[in-house]
């Protein structure tokens, strides 16, 4: 079971769930919320009872997320090259 | 059109059920103003070595000839006189034992400004705590990382980075300031991090490049009460070329 910090209200967010919407419904939701990437990673975490890299996930979409870190296994040729001259 | 809280999970809500407030309102605890100042007196400062008081024999540049022999005639007199401390950077930078007020060089304090790391949790970070620490992006959300200097090490470690555009750049740019910060510590290593990896092609390569799998506790501020897969690579700072 996730964590809350002093302040943390995500019940609204749990409604929600049990009102049957997804994880990435939800995310969306905390996103036009304005919630900033953190307390979003921690409310999903707590709401759906996910591990840190599902929560990752639906901030940004699990094939973006996929996407992104295919690009950070490219950027990190271009470390080993640096690294070489 | 707010459903009740789900009767079957037995988590107890943090606030009172009522008044409700508006969606998103999660909110940190209220962060008195910066109570650390933004510079620390030089003489606040523990210092390694005693200084010599400022004097008009001070070593100048231009100086006459019988001032630099002074000089350097003190520099003599204070080396040969023992070290009060082995590791002098870090023991500097963590306050050493003897329960001072930590100091972080302006050239730290700067950097982890830059990095992202909450004036208040400068403190934190020196006294060897995991810190977290969030870089705004331009398009899209912030990267996610934490730090923690303990014993001459530098752990500086990318938990997410979603910023689809700059987000190679932001990996490529973190390498660079985690390794000034980590010299601007007194860091004599930097343990760099990947954490919450889910690409396989990603994975490969960071252990192909000697990245090793380990865990790591998740920040209190991601949830905590779990680990964290993170790949970690140790980096000497001494190595002019790394």
């Amino acid at each position: 079971m996730s964590k809350l910090l002093p302040g943390d209200d995500f019940s609204a967010y749990e409604a929600l769930r049990a009102g049957g919407a997804s994880i990435d419904d939800v995310a969306a939701r905390m996103k036009r919320d304005g919630l900033d990437s953190v307390t979003r990673i921690r409310a999903l975490r707590f709401v759906f009872d996910v591990s840190l890299e599902v929560a990752k996930g639906a901030l940004v979409g699990a094939q973006a997320l996929v996407e992104q870190q295919a690009a950070a296994a490219q950027a990190l040729d271009r470390l080993v090259d640096d690294d070489k001259r | 059109m707010l459903a009740p809280m789900d009767a079957t999970r037995s988590r107890p809500s943090p606030l009172p059920a009522a008044p409700r407030p508006q969606l998103g309102t999660a909110t940190t605890p209220a962060t008195t103003p910066a109570t650390t100042p933004a510079t620390t007196p030089a003489t606040t400062r523990p210092s390694a070595t005693s200084q010599a008081p400022a004097s008009p024999a001070a070593p100048v540049m231009n100086a006459p000839d019988a001032s630099l022999a002074k000089a350097s005639s003190e520099a003599r007199a204070r080396l040969s006189q023992p070290s009060t401390t082995k590791a002098a950077p870090w023991a500097v930078a963590r306050g050493g034992a003897d329960g001072l007020v930590p100091g972080v060089s302006g050239a730290a304090r700067l950097l982890l400004q830059q990095i992202g790391v909450k004036p208040d949790d400068v403190k934190r970070l020196v006294a060897g705590e995991t810190v977290l620490f969030t870089q705004p992006t331009k398009t899209g959300d912030d990267t996610i990382g934490t730090l923690r200097a303990r014993d001459g090490r530098l752990d500086a470690t990318i938990i997410s980075v979603h910023d689809v555009v700059g987000g190679v750049k932001a990996l490529l740019g973190f390498r660079e300031q985690a390794r000034d910060l980590g010299r601007a510590m007194g860091c004599e290593t930097l343990e760099l991090g990947g954490a919450a990896v889910i690409n396989a092609k990603l994975e490969e390569k960071l252990q192909r490049l000697g990245f090793v799998p380990g865990h790591a506790p998740v920040p209190d501020e991601l949830g905590n009460v779990d680990d964290m897969m993170v790949y970690k690579k140790t980096f000497a700072l001494s190595d002019d070329a790394g």
